[in-house]
């Protein structure tokens, strides 16, 4: 188990909810948290009763919602400049505009659930000015999603969380990846409509 | 926001049932294909469900982390609260608001070694308590 997490899990048991609404929202504003094992972890937590279930869960899906809308507003009012302080290039944002403006609503729901892209996405969409309306959409289903999975999953797994981990982790991303393999199949099929 | 949901209720609906092929397709592996499961996993999922919220025993003690706390291990085990303290001679004031690891670190003693005292110890007295 890598630092980071063991110290997180430590912190989760020293300061209980502080902890955790802090690591939630560093992870989704820009930290490379496992906020997923956090969200595992504090599942089988609550199974001990060390957590509130759920409260933990409703708290979890706000506090994640406002660190994505925190980085959303943050580029989309200041633009550049925010891009500039963390060292993103205009140019690489404007490449990666088409793909996105075609798959916002899929990127932005997947990105919440599997892999580390979620922040990155959140300033991507404000920088485009991507609606408000489907930003909170798909930000709320996607945290909806993982929040819920892998808060059940944790809970159910109880005291042998950590020994299934691995496998859940995997579960998730392969399911992740079908969703988006799927719109793609989708999007394709409509453009060779258009087309023909 | 008519136009918004008119623009995005097809990829809503299309998410929804991506997720539910999705879920009727691994359902249907799992029915027709038992091969394709893993060995024993449903077995293990529910032997792990019913412990989650069961007694652990003394072959439990496996379990015990140094990221864990003494509180929490204590909480976890059942143990008396000062039990762990008088075995491994705790003299430190955060006791057991403390992680096994930083307790090690704190009075300069090896990580592993302290979190092999703590598993023989719960190890002990839950087989006492057995």
């Amino acid at each position: 188990m890598d630092y980071i997490l063991a110290t997180a899990l430590s912190y989760l048991l020293l300061y209980k909810y502080v902890a955790f609404l802090t690591l939630i929202f560093l992870g989704s504003f820009i930290l490379p948290l496992p906020d997923n094992l956090i969200l595992l972890a504090t599942g089988a937590f609550a199974s001990q009763g060390i957590f509130n279930f759920p409260l933990t869960i409703i708290l979890a899906i706000v506090v994640a919602m406002a660190s994505d809308i925190l980085g959303y507003v943050l580029t989309r009012k200041y633009g550049i400049a925010v891009l500039k302080m963390l060292h993103i290039k205009e140019s690489h944002v404007t490449k990666v505009h088409r793909y996105v403006n075609d798959y916002t609503g899929i990127t932005i729901f997947i990105t919440r659930i599997a892999g580390p892209f979620g922040p990155a996405v959140n300033f991507l969409a404000g920088f485009l000015k991507v609606s408000w309306q489907k930003f909170l959409l798909f930000d709320f289903l996607g945290n909806l999603v993982d929040i819920v999975v892998y808060m059940v999953a944790g809970y159910i797994l109880g005291n042998y969380w950590l020994d299934y981990s691995g496998q859940i982790g995997t579960i998730v991303a392969v399911l992740g990846s079908a969703i988006l393999i799927i719109f793609v199949v989708i999007h394709l099929y409509n453009n060779r409509k258009k087309i023909k | 926001m008519k136009d918004f949901w008119s623009k995005n209720v097809k990829k809503l609906v299309a998410l929804i049932v991506a997720i539910a092929v999705i879920a009727g397709v691994l359902s249907v592996v799992h029915h027709y294909f038992p091969q394709a499961r893993p060995a024993g996993l449903s077995h293990r999922l529910l032997q792990a469900f019913q412990n989650s919220h069961g007694n652990l025993t003394a072959a439990d003690s496996g379990l015990i982390r140094s990221w864990m706390t003494f509180d929490y291990v204590n909480k976890l085990f059942k143990l008396p609260a000062d039990y762990l303290s008088g075995q491994l001679v705790i003299s430190d004031t955060h006791y057991p608001n403390i992680s096994i690891r930083t307790y090690a670190k704190n009075s300069h003693l090896n990580e592993s070694v302290v979190l092999g005292e703590v598993e023989q110890d719960v190890r002990s007295y839950m087989l006492r308590a057995q």
